[in-house]
């Protein structure tokens, strides 16, 4: 079963350029428009990953980490932070959830997919002794 | 399960399916969560809306229709009052529901229901009018409600997702616009880095294209006051935009800034938000500075002052294109250095070959010095660019190293030359072009060399070439060699005076010389060749004169 990634973002190009690049990566995505949207789907969902914007309408990106960091069924959900505000994140920031990666607007889509690649196989290799109920 | 999306406002999709819905007899209309009326055709735009939107009971209808659908997780269609059917589509912002969408479908029945009579009356509408017109509707079988609102609500979320897929297709198309704009400007910027370009003029295109594709007021390039690695640039401030202060004090902002940057840390400036940055407030609100790194020394600043438009926090998209620029900017800087330097090497190389086959011959001093000098002022007269003026003035410079393989007695003559010394005077354009011919970076003086003793009559040496046959270049320094000649004390004959030299070029013009570029040499201005003759001159009488003549 393919792994899921959850792709948050308010800018309609961001979402529609990761979407495509991971879809053909052989993932399977869905996508929120908020923060808000964002923490119900990945509750609803439990995706692999989240890639999500940090400046986004109704729940910023660090509020989305730390709305899932609250709740032990999406708290170890690895997170990557895509933003055009780096300036605005200082470390305290970045220890608020399972953080893993900021990377910085513009980005390369490749760039993100072989982050993407390398975290779930991290994820993967850490869960091993307990394998997921969907991979039995 | 298919997720609906966040429904966007999105009244042109509105309309646009209003009028699909009413073609086959439907109305649509919007609704809140508690039935006030909120979307609706334009009053006296439709008469079967304006019946049922100006209608007290109608409205009474759909709030009590709404207050049914909100304990409804998929609200179903309900017959409010006889014949006369509502289908709700729930809209969804925010993953809540915000209102609906709905149908009003009629059927038979609603033409004889008395619910009609008081719309009638109510929207002020001749009853037998309206149920003439309302005869006229494809009105519908009550079986064929549910269909009818089936179908309603798919075209009504296709309507829907075409609105979202829309937004989102002019954003990627916005987004790619404005990508090709940040490729344009790297292609610019690589292309204007031939090295042949003035720093001045490369600073300056970098930040004219920076500014056509950041949203900045300005954007300026403060270089260090450092003259040996910057030259010109030196505590320059070079600017494109309109800065709100004058170029002045931003430079000295700038030079303070400048002072305290370290290497390799862009910044972001906010005077206004930032209590930090409230001395760097004449630079503006919202300012990028990103160092120019050479050596892994801080050269300049790359600054975007005051941003605009509706979005002015700072990017980090913003930042790493004038980040780019700025290491672009720090190359090209650095190879413009090591061109200098490797030119200034070639020349002065090529300055000091000359020099001492010219010094063999005290006649001759600063003679190829002189050539050189002539020929580029003559090239410029008649046109040539800076660049090709500069390779001609090396062909003038080395026009005579064939010298250096004629023998001494014969060139230091003072008597007239027999046949065969005068042989050997001819071959000196040979002999200085198989001397340089291997050099790759010649090739172009070659011409210059091997025929700057032809003759426009086809009477000179060595290939008694004739007019436009003989090179450009050659016919240039034809001109500057016979009048330096002329010019100086030579061991066969005295100077003459301008007057006669210039004389004698113009009895020559035509036969010896190109009659086109003859009258141009001569207003020609020899103030710059006065003052190199007479710095030779100089030289050669304080090394040539004992210490008790000096005196």
């Amino acid at each position: 079963m393919a792994q899921r990634i959850l792709v948050v973002d308010d800018e309609a190009h961001i979402v529609q350029v990761l979407s495509l690049k991971l879809r053909n990566a052989g993932y399977e995505i869905i996508t929120a428009v908020d923060g808000e949207e964002g923490v119900d789907l990945a509750r609803e969902q439990r995706p692999d990953l989240i890639i999500t914007d940090f400046q986004m309408p109704y729940l910023t990106g660090l509020e989305l980490c730390q709305a899932l960091a609250e709740d032990e069924v999406t708290a170890k959900i690895p997170i990557v932070i895509l933003t055009a505000r780096g300036y605005a994140l200082d470390d305290a920031d970045l220890a608020l959830g399972n953080i893993k990666d900021v990377i910085s607007k513009p980005f390369s889509p490749r760039a993100i997919v072989q982050l993407v690649r390398e975290l779930l196989a991290e994820a993967n290799g850490e869960a091993q002794p307990q394998p997921r109920p969907e991979a039995a | 399960m298919s997720r609906t999306a966040t429904h966007p406002e999105a009244p042109t999709a509105q309309s646009t399916l209003h009028r699909r819905l009413r073609d086959v007899g439907l109305l649509l209309v919007g609704c809140t969560c508690s039935g006030e009326l909120t979307a609706r055709p334009g009053r006296g735009e439709d008469w079967l809306a304006d019946l049922f939107c100006e209608s007290p009971i109608f409205r009474s209808i759909l709030r009590s229709a709404a207050d049914q659908w909100s304990a409804q997780a998929q609200p179903a269609a309900t017959e409010a009052v006889t014949g006369l059917w509502l289908a709700p589509i729930p809209l969804v912002s925010r993953r809540r529901r915000s209102g609906y969408s709905v149908v009003v479908i009629l059927t038979e029945q609603f033409l004889a229901a008395e619910h009609l009579a008081a719309m009638c009356q109510a929207s002020q509408m001749d009853r037998s009018l309206c149920q003439g017109r309302l005869a006229q509707l494809p009105l519908a079988a009550p079986s064929e409600v549910g269909r009818l609102a089936a179908l309603a609500r798919g075209a009504h979320d296709d309507h829907v997702q075409l609105a979202t897929d829309r937004v989102a297709v002019e954003s990627v198309g916005q987004q790619l616009a404005e990508s090709y704009e940040e490729m344009n400007l790297l292609y610019v910027i690589i292309q204007s880095m031939k090295v042949v370009e003035r720093p001045e003029r490369f600073v300056t295109i970098a930040c004219q294209e920076l500014l056509a594709t950041l949203p900045y007021a300005w954007i300026g390039a403060q270089f260090a006051e450092d003259p040996e690695r910057l030259k010109k640039l030196a505590g320059r401030l070079i600017v494109a935009g309109r800065p709100a202060e004058p170029i002045d004090a931003l430079s000295a902002a700038a030079l303070g800034l400048l002072a305290q940057t370290r290497a390799d840390s862009p910044v972001v400036l906010e005077p206004a938000v930032n209590p930090m940055h409230a001395k760097h407030a004449s630079l503006g609100k919202t300012v990028l500075v990103h160092p120019v790194i050479s050596d892994g020394q801080v050269i300049g600043l790359l600054i975007a002052g005051d941003k605009e438009g509706p979005d002015t926090a700072a990017s980090s998209v913003d930042m790493k294109l004038l980040g780019a620029i700025a290491t672009h900017m720090a190359i090209f800087l650095e190879n413009a250095d090591l061109y200098d330097d490797l030119n200034a090497m070639f020349l002065g190389t090529l300055e000091a070959l000359t020099a001492s086959i010219d010094a063999k011959d005290r006649y001759t001093c600063g003679h190829s010095q002189r050539v050189a000098l002539l020929t580029q002022q003559l090239a410029e007269a008649i046109g040539f660019d800076e660049h090709t003026a500069a390779r001609m003035r090396i062909a003038g410079l080395v026009h005579d190293v064939g010298k250096i393989g004629v023998p001494e007695a014969v060139l230091l003559k003072s008597g007239k030359l027999t046949e065969e010394e005068f042989d050997w005077i001819r071959k000196h354009p040979e002999i200085g072009y198989r001397i340089l011919k291997d050099i790759p970076q010649l090739q172009d003086i070659l011409p210059g060399v091997l025929h700057h003793h032809e003759h426009w009559d086809g009477t000179g040496y060595p290939e008694g070439l004739a007019g436009h046959a003989i090179p450009l270049v050659a016919r240039l320094i034809a001109l500057a060699d016979a009048f330096d000649a002329m010019s100086s004390n030579r061991a066969y004959r005295r100077d003459l005076s301008r007057r006669a030299v210039l004389e004698e070029i113009a009895v020559c013009s035509g036969t010896q010389f190109d009659g086109e570029l003859a009258p141009v040499f001569a207003a020609l201005d020899f103030g710059k060749y006065d003052q190199l003759a007479a710095e030779h001159r100089a030289t050669l009488d304080g090394t040539s004169q004992s210490p008790g003549e000096a005196a």
